[in-house]
């Protein structure tokens, strides 16, 4: 292969890094009104009267807009397919506010400044309700977050809004209850995982203006161009043609970007107005008004025999989504569905749990997506389990994982919010995984652990993960490539490009494929009305289901060009080769390059655009595999942990850009420990998120790990495109089960809420040295 | 806007100091973030600020014979890099926010800064330092431990200014220096330790301990550490208990997003008992 699996630098960083127009606000006019959106101060409230008189009378702002102004249509903001799996429980503006940060009016003014002073001068009455804040007591609690009417589910979710249940769902595979009784050992322990941030560095930005044709353009900093496009004519009732969402660099979204936040506010003032308007969220906007991860508590229990063969998984989950249903379900099955088949010879499965409502800032889509908690509790459990049977866990892992060319029935029974689909492991090489891991991180000289001094002791942990690669028939994803003259290529693809480099990769598969060089492909992406459909950055989709459109697209125009160049030289196409750049009659070594045949296609004789197009669902949704192993040295003074290592290996199919794709899987690594050792939203007891700036919500620094060491598996997946599967998401389901497996090694102490914190870890020294 | 001043001069800022109050100015990093807006507005400071970070004639390590004399202005990343600042100094600088951060701002700032959290502070107290506050009509050297007078609370009146950081030349057996925070950079302490002893034929005769964030002022017990002179290891080994509950005595942590008592409460004592188990 010439282009895939070769580290090419992607074809935007540089641009970027010299602080060319990129960005969405870079793409603002620069006489947009400035949207800004006055937020409730109360977890739920009733809002009586909204007297804007004063605000209105300030010069310089344009308007006001209070939820008398829009229609009543209840929507879904996730930005998922349609029918969406979340409820439409939300209103582009509504008379209750459901969390502290919820919208109560929007203001459009012509400075930062008035619309700030706009802000203050709005006065709101509000008859103030008591919270839900606990979401272990939300269910059929007296406080009901929608009571209202108008909303409703898409398909049967589980959606029982009066119990305050934004979704539920229940599945089984044998008889658990029986498979546990069996057992020779049982293992039963809850875990808890809390509110994460997503922290991309451009905050969620929109900006809006018309036309010379009278339509809607807008730059949004999104995951979800075409989503947008239609939620937008959906709520707003703006015909679809009369609409182009453009994505232009997008700085980080790990799936906080997946849902719309500013764009409603920007497409009504400029459709109404006329003029061009624009939003940037603050960070305290993004920390307290957009998304977090789900917090969610599982209840584990695991059944086994003595000799270390596991029989029963068993698996309650609550979780949280906070004030909106968005993405309630899918994330809650991804917490089983793509955790669970990694233990895929067991006897019997259950897999069941509720989504609630609470006045918290709403949960959404996040890297991982329900795979990380999942994961830290069904890896930490099968780690207890070991040690209940005096067994490795690394030869438990061997004997009990998922092996090539095998499967697991729930790949069959849970899919995305819907029933899934049947596939066998093509590719699964997560034996060579944890034995390469086991090498790389020395398990064998420090487990469980060693005494570094008087107060540090080293250790190791580890953890198994999978994730999927798209959702099979939903996501789809398509690619146009033309020819120019003097013989390169556009590339037009919907697919997002958020800063993971998907459009470097795409580009990649259509050179590989052309046989040209990558600067021969110029590519565009993300532009509702110019580059075709796809679905978005999100469920690790871009590269097996975009790249497979890419793949036959570009076949398809390697088949364009040997038809024509076979006219040229008079032969059959069967009887022409082409290496990427030179045409050959095989018959009479007549040659013809491809710069000559596309100008001549251009200009001078036969004259026609060639264009071919592709696109492309899955059928199934190829696993990557990884094992993460960490080593730590812990201080059991102050319960601090240095991390001293973290060893990937990652089966993610042919990597196309390995540096790409250790960066992904380094991203994920790191953004994961930070959720493992200290990232938290702490709300206080009225509601309010107390670590809404990057002062108090700490994320991993460049200090905090000292080795990141990241190996491929050799691997082909022959359903994705040169081999490939996804490498997104992956990175970030080992390090918080890696890491409790770590502290218990070196202390003997089990951490069954995230994060673990020193405070947390001392506490629990504390009361294992009064047990003793 | 408030009146914001570029002072040419000590002179000049205590010229100025003397005829009204303002806002001392050095490297801003604890007055932005305390006065910080959400808009890009400029930031609406409630007196005039005197912008003092310039003044040459403060930025300077000097060593004398018994004592080494810091300039107020001398930045911390400047401070790292004299022979002369003592170690135990050093080990806390190097873990103060961030190496942007150490780039502006200043010891003086951290001593007017007043925070419970404030990491230069507890090396100091072990080194008995001295602040110099300087007034048109006099200057006053206080011992650290008289500067802080409660939370958040100097000694320094409106027309003075910290001038100068003075700190004994001490030569110890051996110290320790701990921060404990949430990560390692660019965060603030959940508990710090700075320890220092010296011994003479086989007895102790210097013992120290300060510790930060477990107390409105940083924690110094000058009638613990007495009760260690003239012991010998052996015996003030087994005084360990005794000392570390006299100590706990002392301390007053909180729960705050940071930390919580229990956890502020234990590792102090782990701290002391691991200080004092270095001892030989
Ligand atoms: C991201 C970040 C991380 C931080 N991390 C740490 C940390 O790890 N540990 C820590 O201790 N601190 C930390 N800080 C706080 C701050 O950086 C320190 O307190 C610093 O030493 C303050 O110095 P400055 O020169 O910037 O002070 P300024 O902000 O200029 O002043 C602080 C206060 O001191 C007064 N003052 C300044 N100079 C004088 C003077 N000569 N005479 C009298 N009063 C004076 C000012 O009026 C003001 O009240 C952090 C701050 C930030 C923004």
């Amino acid at each position: 292969m010439k282009t895939v699996n070769k580290s090419f630098p992607s074809v935007d960083g540089k641009g970027i890094m010299m602080g060319r127009v990129a960005f969405t606000d870079d793409y603002a006019l620069q006489n947009s009104l400035i949207v800004k959106i006055l937020r409730s101060p109360h977890p739920y409230a009733k809002i009586k009267n909204i007297d804007a008189s004063k605000a209105l009378a300030l010069a310089g702002v344009e308007c006001v807009l209070t939820h008398k102004d829009f229609p009543r249509i209840p929507f879904t903001r996730a930005g998922q397919g349609y029918p969406e799996p979340s409820p439409h429980d939300k209103f582009i503006l509504d008379e209750f506010v459901r969390y502290i940060g919820d919208e109560v009016a929007v203001v459009a003014a012509t400075s930062n400044d008035i619309c700030e002073e706009a802000l203050s001068l709005i006065d709101v009455e509000y008859e103030v309700m008591d919270p839900v804040l606990n979401f272990e007591e939300a269910i059929d609690s007296s406080h009901i977050l929608h009571p209202e009417p108008e909303i409703h589910e898409m398909f049967p979710i589980g959606f029982e809004p009066l119990r305050n249940i934004a979704a539920s769902y229940h599945m089984h595979i044998g008889d658990v209850e029986l498979s546990l009784k069996e057992s020779d050992v049982v293992i039963q322990q809850s875990f808890y995982t809390q509110a994460q941030q997503h922290t991309a560095l451009e905050p969620h930005t929109v900006n809006a203006q018309m036309d010379y044709q009278d339509r809607l353009v807008l730059y949004s900093s999104t995951q979800t161009p075409f989503h947008v496009r239609r939620i937008l004519s959906q709520t707003l009732g703006i015909p679809l043609s009369k609409i182009r969402v453009i994505k232009p660099r997008v700085g980080g979204g790990f799936g906080g970007k997946q849902a719309l936040h500013g764009e409603m506010f920007v497409s009504y003032i400029t459709y109404k107005t006329k003029k061009p308007s624009k939003i940037v969220f603050t960070r305290k906007e993004v920390f307290e008004s957009s998304y977090t991860r789900h917090p969610m508590r599982l209840d584990i229990k695991l059944g086994a025999d003595k000799d270390g063969t596991l029989k029963a998984i068993d698996c309650y989950v609550l979780s949280d989504t906070g004030a909106y249903g968005e993405h309630a379900l899918t994330v809650f099955m991804v917490a089983g569905s793509k955790v669970l088949p990694l233990y895929n010879k067991v006897d019997s499965v259950r897999f069941h749990g509720h989504v609630v409502y609470t006045n918290h800032t709403p949960a959404g889509a996040f890297r991982g997506y329900g795979a990380i908690q999942g994961n830290y509790a069904l890896e930490s459990a099968v780690d207890m389990l070991c040690r209940k049977l005096h067994m490795d866990p690394i030869e438990f892992r061997q004997k009990n994982m998922m092996k090539e060319n095998e499967t697991s029935p729930i790949f069959a029974i849970m899919g995305e919010g819907t029933e899934g689909t049947a596939m066998n492991m093509e590719s699964c090489k997560l034996d060579y995984c944890v034995k390469r891991g086991k090498e790389l991180i020395n398990w064998d000289s420090i487990y469980p652990h060693k005494n570094v001094s008087r107060e540090k002791i080293r250790s190791v942990g580890m953890a198994i993960a999978m994730q999927g690669s798209g959702i099979p028939y939903i996501d789809m994803g398509s690619a146009i490539i033309k020819l120019n003259d003097d013989g390169f290529y556009n590339l037009l693809i919907g697919a997002t490009d958020i800063g993971q480099g998907s459009d470097t990769i795409l580009a990649q598969i259509a050179a590989e494929e052309l046989m040209t060089s990558l600067d021969k492909v110029i590519v565009y992406s993300s532009d509702t009305d110019l580059t075709p459909f796809d679905t978005g950055a999100y469920a690790s989709s871009t590269t097996f289901i975009s790249g497979n459109a890419v793949l036959k697209a570009a076949k398809k125009m390697k088949g364009l060009l040997i038809e024509e160049a076979s006219k040229v030289l008079k032969c059959n196409v069967t009887e022409t080769d082409f290496d990427g750049f030179t045409f050959k009659n095989t018959v009479n070594d007549e040659i013809i390059n491809l710069r000559d045949l596309s100008n001549r296609l251009t200009y001078n004789e036969d004259q026609k655009q060639l264009v071919a197009d592709s696109s492309y669902v899955g059928h199934k949704s190829p696993p990557p595999f990884m094992a993460g192993f960490i080593e730590i040295l812990i201080d059991r003074e102050t319960g601090e942990i240095e991390i001293e290592n973290y060893v990937s290996v990652v089966d993610c199919g042919t990597p196309l850009n390995p540096k790409l794709a250790q960066g992904q899987v380094e991203g994920g690594i790191v953004q994961g420990l930070g959720m493992a050792l200290y990232e938290n939203v702490i709300i206080s007891s009225k509601g309010k998120n107390i670590t809404s700036d990057f002062l108090n919500y700490k994320v991993p620094t460049r200090m905090e790990i000292k080795k990141l060491v990241t190996e491929f598996a050799e691997s082909y997946e022959s359903s994705g495109p040169f081999g490939a599967k996804s490498v997104g998401e992956i990175g970030i389901d080992t390090p918080p089960a890696a890491l409790a497996n770590a502290i218990e090694n070196a202390l003997g102490v089990r951490m069954t809420e995230l994060p673990m914190t020193p405070e947390k870890i001392i506490r629990a020294l504390k009361a294992k040295e009064k047990r003793q | 806007m408030v009146e914001q001043i570029i002072v040419k001069s000590v002179e000049e800022a205590l010229s100025r100091l003397s005829e009204r109050k303002y806002i001392i100015y050095a490297g801003g990093t604890d007055l932005i973030v305390q006065n910080r807006t959400v808009s890009e507005a400029p930031i609406p400071f409630k007196n005039p600020v005197l912008y003092c970070a310039n003044l040459k004639e403060l930025k300077y390590v000097k060593e004398g014979d018994d004592y080494l004399y810091i300039g107020a202005m001398t930045t911390l990343s400047e401070l790292l890099t004299y022979e002369s600042v003592p170690k135990l100094l050093k080990e806390a600088i190097e873990q103060m926010a961030s190496p942007a951060i150490r780039n502006i701002a200043t010891l003086a700032g951290n001593l007017g800064n007043a925070s419970p959290a404030g990491d230069s502070l507890v090396p100091l107290y072990t080194l008995n330092a001295l602040i110099k506050c300087q007034s048109v009509k006099a200057s006053r050297l206080i011992p650290i431990q008289d500067f802080f007078v409660g939370l958040k609370k100097t000694a320094l009146t409106d027309s003075e200014m910290i001038t100068e950081i003075i700190i004994p030349k001490n030569r110890f057996k051996s110290t320790m220096y701990r921060k404990v925070g949430t990560r390692k950079a660019d965060a603030l302490s959940k508990v710090s330790f700075a320890g220092a002893y010296s011994i003479v034929h086989d007895k102790i005769c210097d013992f120290r301990i300060s510790i930060g964030a477990v107390n409105v002022t940083v924690v110094r017990r000058f009638d613990i550490e007495a009760k260690l002179i003239g012991k010998t290891i052996e015996q003030a080994q087994k005084m360990k208990n005794q000392i570390i509950s006299l100590y706990l005595s002392s301390i007053k942590p909180i729960n705050d997003q940071r930390s919580n008592i229990e956890y502020r409460t234990q590792v102090t004592k782990n701290l002391i008992s691991a200080f004092m188990d270095t001892l030989d």
